[in-house]
């Protein structure tokens, strides 16, 4: 049986730019996280495998069939742009209900009204969209995606402008409708927000697929990474010279300002080992601070792997 | 057909700005003042007058709105296509169970149906207005029900030729303001263009001097630049009456066939432009 979502070889290019560069995946029903940094081609994909844009190379099919010229398929997927495409002068019910007709819905209100329900805007959904926050907006736009039951979700950075209350909120509806069997394709930039999300992951970096598979594999390679910390105290020297002796450290040396350079791979054994010393050595810590935190250094650590 | 409808019924709303603010609503209901007023107006003098002697009939009143509609068409096209790519709505439309071409014919066919139900409108009081004018109202009915398939027939020459053209502008950029410059330009210039390779020289008021275009011979094929006046020429051959425009003298000069290809290549011709530029499309 073909797997939901079947990527094959796919390529995109703009000009002489590559966005997407010979990707080829399989996602199954359950949640998949699409992770990658900005402008990593996460979109570009995304756009391929919900048929808005034609690959320049290669084949995606959904539910076994070709995606591109196939509108009917779309009475099986739902897709939300990252973009806010909402008609602000709508209300809420409108929009979804604009939705529903859009898939030849009818009755429209059944669906309509429980689309509403799932994403918990029933209380406002008279109030025309343009008065909403972003984050509720992203929710309505979430309930026209759903109204027709499809068994394929594919969701831009849906969590773009959503508080912390409505991203758990938008975690537990995704893995209800992941539990009833669909397909969930959710792409973002954040690592920790897919962390929480989803079972396996598809990492892109740079057009291409960088890694896939289980997140837990993926983290726990991760966690072997070296971190580079930088530490500001008031005796330098005699703080290298106590952090050489750690096991958590690899290397260790003093930058042009002073300040304490170090490479560890243990980084929660360092946060505990780093004020003990200070306080046996009698150091002062001014200041302690990751140097390569950013998601980009994450995902070329891993691609570089 | 559900979906198509609803882009239909989308399209015909946001033609006529409802459930909006009074920005959007105001080119509508300003246009419907404008294109029911001569209506109105004509009706009138024909009622007080008691006979329609002189005054302007269904033909001259499709020459004189045509012009509105243009305008009209101009502003409203651009907020049926442009913002729905500007601001990614189209998404919504494209990741449904429809294809490109549904919805640009949905949006074409919204924006044929407002600007007919105008057109249609002020010849409906028009006609009501010389039937309540004649002095036997059914003899008027029985001599003169020829009128009604025609003013039908040449409203929609009208409305097509008024749709098709801004909405393959609106096609080609996101900004509203640019494409409804680049039509009303387009349809002022040519008038003039027109007016300058086929306008008589000095002297032709004179009954001893022929008219003598710039153009000479030509003048008569030049006269068809002038965009407003294409659907017009073909309603020429629609309605008995001579029209009596320096254009439509020059035009009439032609075969029949000439006026009707030179409209329908500016209306499939841009169609198929509009179609092909979305039949296409990419986010």
């Amino acid at each position: 049986m073909a797997p939901p979502i079947d990527v094959r070889s796919v390529s995109k290019w703009f000009g002489n730019v590559v966005a997407v560069n010979d990707v080829s995946l399989q996602v199954n029903s359950g949640i998949t996280g699409l992770l990658g940094p900005n402008g990593a081609g996460k979109t570009t994909l995304l756009h391929m495998i919900a048929g808005l844009t034609r690959p320049s190379e290669g084949e995606v099919a959904l539910l076994g069939e070709p995606v591109k010229d196939n509108p009917q398929l779309y009475h099986r997927i739902g897709f939300m742009s990252e973009h806010e495409a909402v008609y602000g002068f709508l209300t809420g019910r409108e929009f979804v209900e604009l939705a529903a007709r859009l898939y030849g819905l009818e009755p429209l209100s059944l669906p309509v009204d429980r689309a509403i329900k799932l994403v918990g805007l029933t209380d406002v959904q008279n109030r025309t969209l343009s008065t909403y926050s972003r984050g509720m907006r992203q929710r309505m736009r979430l309930a026209s995606t759903l109204v027709h039951d499809p068994e394929v979700l594919l969701l831009d950075e849906p969590l773009n402008g959503t508080d912390p209350r409505q991203r758990i909120e938008f975690q537990n509806l995704m893995r209800k409708l992941a539990s009833e069997g669909r397909t969930i394709l959710i792409s973002s930039h954040i690592l920790e927000e897919v962390e929480l999300l989803a079972g396996s992951i598809l990492l892109i970096v740079g057009g291409k697929l960088a890694a896939s598979g289980d997140f837990r594999a993926i983290r726990a390679k991760l966690d072997e990474r070296p971190y580079k910390v930088r530490i500001v105290c008031s005796d330098s020297r005699a703080m290298a010279a106590a952090l050489v002796r750690l096991e958590a450290v690899d290397s260790v040396s003093l930058d042009a300002e002073g300040a304490v350079e170090m490479i560890t791979r243990n980084l929660s054994d360092l946060q505990r080992s780093v004020p003990r010393l200070a306080q046996e050595q009698h150091i002062r810590l001014l200041r302690v601070e990751p140097l390569d935190e950013s998601l980009e250094s994450v995902f070329s650590y891993l691609v570089e792997r | 057909m559900r979906a198509r409808k609803a882009i239909w019924i989308n399209g015909v709303r946001t033609s006529l700005g409802i459930n909006r603010g009074w920005g959007p609503k105001t080119p509508p209901i300003l246009l419907f003042i404008a294109v029911m007023a001569p209506a109105v107006v004509i009706s009138i003098m024909a009622v007080a007058a008691g006979n329609l002697e002189g005054l302007p009939s269904h033909d001259t009143y499709y020459e004189i709105i045509s012009t509105l509609l243009v305008i009209f068409s101009a502003i409203i096209a651009p907020e049926l296509l442009c913002s729905d790519r500007r601001d990614g709505v189209i998404n919504l439309y494209l990741v449904r169970p429809l294809s490109p071409t549904d919805y640009v014919i949905g949006r074409w066919l919204a924006f044929l149906s407002v600007t007919l139900a105008l057109a249609y409108l002020g010849q409906i009081v028009l006609f009501t207005g010389f039937v309540l004018a004649a002095e036997e109202p059914a003899n008027y009915l029985r001599d003169n029900w020829l009128n009604v398939p025609r003013f039908l027939l040449a409203g929609l020459v009208v409305a097509i030729f008024t749709t098709t053209i801004p909405l393959t502008v609106s096609a080609f950029t996101t900004r509203r303001a640019y494409a409804a410059a680049f039509v009303i330009g387009l349809f002022i210039i040519s008038v003039p263009v027109a007016g300058i390779l086929t306008l008589c020289e000095e002297g032709r008021q004179l009954p001893i001097e022929p008219c003598r275009p710039p153009t000479g011979e030509s003048a008569k094929w030049f006269a068809l630049i002038s965009l407003p006046d294409v659907p017009i020429h073909v309603n020429d051959l629609i309605f008995p009456e001579e029209n009596s425009s320096e254009f439509a003298q020059l035009v009439a000069k032609l075969p029949s066939i000439i006026p009707i290809t030179w409209y329908l290549l500016l209306t499939i011709g841009p169609g198929f432009v509009l179609w092909r530029r979305y039949s296409s499309i990419s986010i």
